[in-house]
């Protein structure tokens, strides 16, 4: 692949600096960069995404990728509480200009981790472990004590400490809205225990001070669940591509339930894990009202062309995306 | 259509999903649960009192008239629970694999004999886009004459020791092999038959009791000679890393999990000559609901399906019972230091 590597923290000191990218009224940031490149996660090819993991480790190659996206006028990250996001935060701060400036949108839980982690232990076992860690065992215990009953409130108490576990590396940040992740959010959808998406929704919004989104793979589905709950309002990241990849039921339904004045999109999976062109697929998003995107981008020209394609298609006066 | 009621023995990570899917399916709901776990049954119906919670399977199918049961429970369950089911003419879904052993499998195969009941087998992997049109290719006839085939899983997850029932091979049957390799098993005897003779090593690294890697040198019954390895315990595989390669005398066939690769000598069977390379994104089929990954959508759509048609469904229990025969004979082998072992007929 050619292009200069914004892995290489030289690279980042010839890019050209623009303004930073426009808010969109609902308060998103319009451009948040992924932290799948970063991690080593490529939904397409895992062999590609161990391949950037490796160069991602290299020392200063993350404030490389991040100084570079700043250039572009990239002010948000998307961030799991990945192993390794200690590290992505600390190159944060050690980016050109103030830190202050860059919004951080966590994506939680760090789902790997409870999967591998429940084939391990078990899930109790695994909640408990994790609340343990954090010195928190005690509350914990408390309500999840073997053969006691639980009600409601006890359940609630353990997720948001949990969260607030989740959380704890984002403490002090800006923070622009928190994710819950996209098997959390289906599987709460699936089980019919959509009031545990409140639950979440209500801690992100006190606790945290952040509005509060959910990833899903059923866009259609999450917005007929949460009117039957009365929400006046959804904040949503879902794969929206014109390839129709990962998009769920189908292009059309997807399409269709974009119309939802009380959704706010946060569109992923732009380029169809690479499928897609930028210019072809940001032309076709821009058609639809998306209120932003998060990119996962890991060379300069890459960038440069996604942020590009974007500004041109996305936020150009006028575009669907656009308000009023 | 009435959805089907269905019930869900387990609520761990494989119940909560199937729980999940089959919640969310239009022909299907999910009408009671069995957990052994009070805080799990509590949790759930404090949230959605619409499912009836159980300690036990026995009490869950005595109080609530159910059209099918998922099996997710561990291993050495899977049977008994299985016979439950077969004894009150429910269709089940168990997860894999199916026991843990062959020979406390056979009461099932008898069982199911006598009487049949659509069932099937949790493994997923054939139901992942590019193994299943892997499949397509293999099955087509394109590659020619078939020599060998190669596979393997991996993936980064023992890293010290472990504790549970997982790791206790009387509940679980073994190690990295029966739980992840199983599903390696299944693919090769989809594409290419039954498995004649094993010779298998194994290592074990983090456990006293379950292997970590274990290699098999495979002999199928066509005549066929090929091999598999897998581990749980190597580096740099963040999730599951699946391959398989299938060489024939006209062109070879490589699949993983997000991509299939094919290389002919010439077209046949409507497949061109030269390479051929087909993604995820290239085979993606939007589903219904989506938890986990579409594959388990269309295993848990395939039951719901045979079932509201009283129809047989694959992977079933015999085909179940092949892949635990395998396992049985590579763990013989590797006990005898790598000795050929035959693979028990059903």
């Amino acid at each position: 692949m050619s292009g200069i590597d914004l892995a290489d923290p030289r690279a980042a000191a010839g890019a050209s600096a623009a303004g930073p990218l426009p808010v969109h009224p609902s308060g998103l940031d319009r451009v948040l960069l992924g932290h799948n490149p970063l991690f080593g996660i490529d939904h397409l090819s895992q062999e590609r995404g161990a391949a950037k993991a490796r160069r991602f480790e290299a020392a200063g190659a993350v404030a490389g990728l991040l100084a570079g996206c700043h250039d572009l006028g990239v002010r948000a990250m998307m961030m799991s509480t990945h192993p390794r996001a200690p590290e992505v935060l600390a190159a944060l701060d050690g980016v050109p200009g103030p830190a202050a400036s860059w919004r951080l949108y966590p994506l939680v839980p760090n789902i790997q981790k409870y999967v591998r982690g429940a084939n391990e232990k078990g899930l109790v076992d695994l909640l408990l472990e994790i609340a343990g860690g954090a010195g928190l065992a005690r509350t914990l215990a408390w309500s999840f004590q073997a053969g006691r009953s639980v009600v409601g409130r006890d359940v609630e108490a353990g997720l948001t400490l949990l969260l607030d576990v989740e959380l704890a590396p984002f403490r002090g940040r800006r923070l622009g809205a928190v994710f819950l992740h996209d098997a959390l959010t289906d599987l709460a959808l699936g089980l019919g225990v959509e009031r545990v998406l409140e639950v979440f929704r209500r801690h992100v919004e006190e606790r945290w001070g952040a509005q509060a989104g959910f990833a899903t793979k059923n866009l259609p589905l999450l917005l007929e669940r949460t009117r039957a709950l009365g929400w006046d309002s959804v904040l949503a990241m879902a794969s929206l591509n014109a390839r129709g990849f990962w998009v769920n039921p189908s292009l059309e339904r997807v399409v269709e339930a974009l119309g939802d004045p009380r959704l706010t999109l946060l569109a992923m999976n732009t380029l169809a894990s690479g499928a897609l062109d930028p210019e072809s697929a940001y032309r076709w998003l821009g058609r639809h009202p998306v209120a932003s995107v998060v990119v996962g981008v890991s060379r300069r020209e890459h960038a440069e062309q996604t942020v590009g394609a974007i500004r041109r298609h996305l936020l150009a006066p006028g575009g669907a995306g656009e308000p009023g | 259509m009435k959805p089907l009621d269905v019930g869900v023995v387990g609520l761990g990570k494989m119940g909560l999903l199937h729980t999940s899917l089959l919640g969310a399916l239009d022909g299907s709901r999910v009408a009671a649960v069995a957990e052994p776990s009070r805080t799990v049954r509590d949790a759930l119906a404090s949230y959605n009192p619409a499912i009836r919670t159980f300690p036990d399977l026995a009490s869950m199918t005595a109080e609530t008239a159910l059209d099918a049961v998922v099996i997710a429970t561990p291993v050495d369950d899977h049977v008994p629970s299985a016979l439950a089911c077969v004894e009150r003419g429910l269709p089940f879904l168990v997860e894999k694999p199916l026991a843990e052993s062959a020979a406390s499998a056979r009461p099932l195969l008898a069982a199911l004999a006598a009487r049949p009941l659509p069932n099937m087998v949790g493994f997923m992997t054939r139901f992942v886009d590019t193994f299943a049109r892997g499949r397509e290719a293999v099955a087509s006839g394109c590659l020619g004459r078939v020599q060998r085939v190669t596979a393997s899983i991996y993936v980064s997850q023992i890293f010290g020791r472990g504790r549970g029932w997982r790791y206790l091979r009387k509940r679980s049957g073994g190690g990295v092999l029966i739980n992840q390799g199983s599903h390696l098993l299944d693919l090769v005897t989809w594409y290419l038959g039954p498995v004649a003779r094993v010779n298998a090593r194994t290592q074990a690294v983090w456990s006293d009791e379950v292997e970590d890697f274990a290699h098999l040198v495979l002999e199928m019954r066509s005549g066929v000679i090929g091999w598999l390895d897998c581990s749980w315990s190597v580096r740099g595989r963040r999730a599951v890393e699946t391959t398989i390669e299938v060489l024939g005398d006209r062109g070879v066939l490589t699949v993983t999990d997000d991509t299939l690769r094919l290389s002919l000598d010439r077209a046949a069977e409507g497949w061109p000559a030269g390479h051929t390379v087909e993604t995820a994104a290239d085979l993606f089929r939007p589903v219904p609901f989506d938890v986990g990954g579409p594959q388990y959508t269309r295993e848990d759509l395939r039951f719901v399906e045979a079932v509201a048609a009283g129809r047989a469904a694959e992977p079933d229990a015999r085909q179940g019972f092949h892949v635990q025969a395998v396992v049985d004979a590579a763990y013989r082998s590797a006990a005898a230091g790598g000795a050929p072992a035959e693979v028990e007929a059903p």
